[in-house]
């Protein structure tokens, strides 16, 4: 009688659960091997096929509280592989945060403790956990990592939760992206009804009453993209980069069109929030429709 | 004379803001019983992989019937469990990904009254 799973909880999980009875650990023991010997290394080289590649966890999911206008700097953590993966997600304290972006800054330290590599990384943080996580990878460039999260926000602390993993896949370049999650709302920011995040070609429809500005950030994407936009009204368009503290382009508008109902345009990105705002003074009720196509996929 | 048909029922819930949610299923109709045979457990984000517990009636560890570390999509045969009516399975989840819908299907036969 009972459940018998594919993926059947480990002991630990049971004993967390308060489950971890004799019956359920002989379980879990008979799982691992029908015949144990003295060392996981005998069990492989007898019984197994040694691993050539995988995933170990270097930090599991920890959070980090950053307090506003300031930095929290991390731990160190060691690397025995040559490639990372990790996960990111930030989200601030408040919804009504004006500056709701962390900048991630990644030191790459050698055994000596000097820094050998370094990027910065500008996420995006949301009103809630979960919202705007944002995926990367790439090489490991030195013995250690460690993290410097800068909250530019001047009034609300922010949240940022990292889990890292190492791994024998050699990634040729470090790729952080946001991941297609979006349901909840960057502070400031207008919901995108999860269409721009998607990333491939969308059309997305907005309706913008008279006088309303929209601003819809687009996801961590580095590369061409082509911008196609049609309005049933005159409206103003300006694609660029919202304004971070320290953030490169920060601020810069990169492509502009005034008082028009059809504009298309072809772009690079910079792998940074970028942020596309379209006003509507026409006198009536716009119906906006937004074809973004990108070269690569996002998410 | 019963009748024997198809069981396949769901139920789900929003895990909160740790990853935590529980469901209850069982039969609500009287002279209904359920006889599962396999339980599936998914989740609709598996940005963190919840565990994932089965209870019969209560989740008390004489009543556990399983459990899985893919709690996000796992499938379970059910054997020996016959749920009468008042009697419920009660699916758990711990760690998932906050706000996540998690969803419960127990899949058999059920016996229903007949004229």
């Amino acid at each position: 009688m009972g459940a018998s799973f594919s993926n059947p909880a480990t002991a630990s999980q049971l004993i967390a659960a308060g489950l971890a009875t004799a019956t359920n650990q002989q379980t879990q023991i008979s799982q691992i091997s029908s015949s144990p010997t003295s060392t996981i290394a005998d069990d492989i080289s007898s019984q197994g096929t040694p691993l050539l590649h995988g995933f170990d966890s270097v930090l599991t999911a920890t959070t980090f509280t950053v307090a506003k206008d300031s930095t929290t700097t991390t731990s160190s953590y060691t690397f025995a592989k040559p490639g990372y993966y990790i996960y990111v997600n930030a989200y601030m304290s408040s919804g009504s945060a004006t500056m709701p972006f962390i900048d991630v800054s990644v030191y790459w330290n050698d055994a000596n403790g000097h820094t050998i590599a370094e990027q910065d990384w500008i996420v995006p943080a949301a009103e809630q956990a979960s919202q705007w996580p944002v995926l990367g990878n790439g090489p490991v460039e030195a013995v250690t990592v460690q993290f410097a999260l800068s909250n530019p926000d001047p009034t609300y602390s922010a949240t940022v939760e990292i889990a890292i993993d190492e791994t024998t896949h050699a990634p040729g370049r470090h790729d952080w992206r946001n991941v297609s999650y979006f349901t909840g709302t960057v502070p400031g920011y207008f919901a995108d009804g999860n269409g721009l995040s998607q990333g491939m070609p969308v059309g997305y429809v907005d309706t913008l009453a008279n006088g309303s500005t929209h601003s819809l950030l687009f996801p961590l994407y580095c590369g061409q993209i082509y911008l196609t936009i049609t309005s049933t009204e005159k409206i103003s368009i300006t694609l660029g980069y919202p304004t971070v503290t320290n953030m490169i382009g920060s601020g810069l508008n990169i492509w502009s069109a005034a008082s028009v109902t059809s504009a298309s345009t072809t772009v690079a990105l910079a792998r940074v929030p970028a942020l596309l705002t379209y006003t509507n003074s026409s006198g009536s009720t716009a119906t906006v429709d937004i074809l973004t196509t990108f070269l690569e996929y996002v998410t | 004379m019963p009748r024997t048909v198809q069981l396949s029922a769901s139920a789900s819930v929003t895990l909160n803001n740790s990853g935590d949610g529980q469901v209850t299923l069982g039969p609500g109709i009287p002279g209904v019983t359920w006889i599962p045979e396999t339980a599936q457990c998914i989740v609709s984000s598996d940005l963190d992989i919840p565990a994932f517990y089965l209870y019969l009636n209560t989740a008390t560890q004489p009543n556990f019937q399983g459990a899985s570390q893919a709690g996000n999509d796992d499938t379970a045969s059910v054997s020996g469990v016959t749920l009468y009516t008042g009697m419920t399975l009660v699916g758990i989840w711990t760690g998932g990904t906050p706000l996540a819908t998690a969803t419960l299907v127990i899949s058999g036969v059920q016996t229903v009254p007949g004229d």
